[in-house]
């Protein structure tokens, strides 16, 4: 588009915080001003735009499993996200399932977590070997971690048993904090 | 428009200055490529200051209709300063927009049907099967800090909250994870 190139590129980091409008007046103008004459930065700026709509695209097919945090799955229920919820006590089961009108489904796995630093997620699903989910994100006050699965890959899945083990991981070593099954139940319509 | 100053090109001022100087309406084809040029920008602005595809686009429109009429009818002292005055004409769109007024229509019932409006390329359009596969090549804490930031577009300290990290963790968390992502999306060679 433009004939020139461009001698001051604004850093990417830069340009997240400008379209999170996270900069202030002055450093936000400037930005604005550069990325309206400069194509290289502009379209740096456009594959945030894009990757920013591509994630939530995932999460609307529900093709991102993630652990999320207790305060984010209150603020989808206050969108009105038809959310269901499972509440795992630890070393124990629950029966679960997914219905069609769900949107996201996030299983509450109970767990002692205080002084726990690191936490990794070993994940067991039917014969396949076992995945190991490393440093997951957890609030150590919740007293839980909250996995979200891929809604897609549960609707599409038979009923199996899936199991987790959560596991702390320190200097002296891993201890087991506690260990998950969640009995899925495929959805069959008019059951 | 005073003391902007936006980088362009000569060939845009170059356009400019052809539609200026043909009869009103004449050279639609110095029209329709300063379309193309600027749309992209424009809306991009748009996306930016409105935070909806619909304004964005409105805005598009609107303002290159502003413009092109505005050199038709020789109102640019400048058209060689083609870039501030889009910029800038942005600028006060968006402002009026905000305040939600009538102007859209009344300058689409003016002009919308004398100008050609050009196909503007726009912002990349990614697979998302592929932006999915690439999600789960993150380390969980960047897909989550990822997730919980553009689900809707929340800003460090918001997402520190939900998550019980320091913000300036969370900003490292994202940086990291938006760049691995994009590298993994755009086929670029993956960082380690």
């Amino acid at each position: 588009m433009n004939a020139f190139n461009c001698n001051t590129p604004i850093e990417f980091s830069a340009l997240i915080e400008y379209w999170l409008d996270e900069l202030d007046e002055a450093a936000e103008a400037s930005i604005d001003e550069h990325i309206f004459g400069c194509q290289e930065c502009g379209a740096k700026l456009d594959e945030i735009i894009a990757l920013a709509g591509g994630v939530r695209t995932a999460f609307g097919q529900g093709a991102i499993r993630a652990f999320i945090t207790d305060a984010f799955v209150k603020r989808l229920a206050e969108q009105n996200v038809r959310l269901r919820e499972y509440r795992v006590p630890r070393n124990g089961s629950v029966n679960c399932s997914v219905a069609p009108e769900d949107e996201v489904v996030v299983a509450r796995l109970e767990a002692p977590l205080d002084g726990v630093a690191r936490l990794d997620a070993h994940s067991y699903f039917g014969d396949a070997q076992p995945e190991v989910f490393r440093d997951i994100p957890f609030d150590p006050v919740s007293g839980e971690v909250v996995l979200m699965p891929k809604l897609a890959h549960l609707r599409a899945a038979p009923s199996h048993l899936y199991r987790v083990r959560l596991v702390a991981v320190d200097a002296n070593g891993e201890r087991v904090v506690g260990g998950y099954a969640l009995n899925h139940t495929r959805f069959v319509p008019g059951s | 428009m005073e003391g902007l100053s936006i980088e362009q090109s000569g060939e845009e001022a170059e356009l400019a200055r052809r539609i200026a100087q043909a009869a009103a309406g004449a050279d639609r084809e110095a029209e329709a490529e300063l379309y193309r040029r600027f749309a992209p920008r424009v809306r991009r602005y748009g996306l930016k200051h409105l935070r909806d595809e619909q304004g964005a686009a409105d805005l598009m429109q609107q303002v290159l209709l502003v413009t092109i009429e505005g050199l038709r009818a020789g109102k640019l002292r400048e058209p060689e300063r083609i870039g501030s005055f889009v910029f800038g004409t942005c600028r006060m769109v968006v402002l009026e927009l905000r305040r939600g007024t009538a102007r859209r229509e009344r300058l689409l019932g003016l002009y919308a049907d004398d100008v050609s409006i050009a196909d503007a390329a726009v912002a990349p359009r990614l697979d998302h099967e592929r932006v999915a596969n690439c999600l789960d090549r993150l380390t969980e804490r960047e897909r989550t800090v990822l997730l919980m930031t553009f689900y809707e577009e929340k800003p460090a300290a918001e997402v520190a909250g939900l998550l019980g990290l320091a913000e300036g963790n969370v900003r490292v968390i994202r940086h990291r994870g938006l760049e691995h992502l994009r590298d993994c999306v755009m086929g670029k060679q993956a960082k380690s």
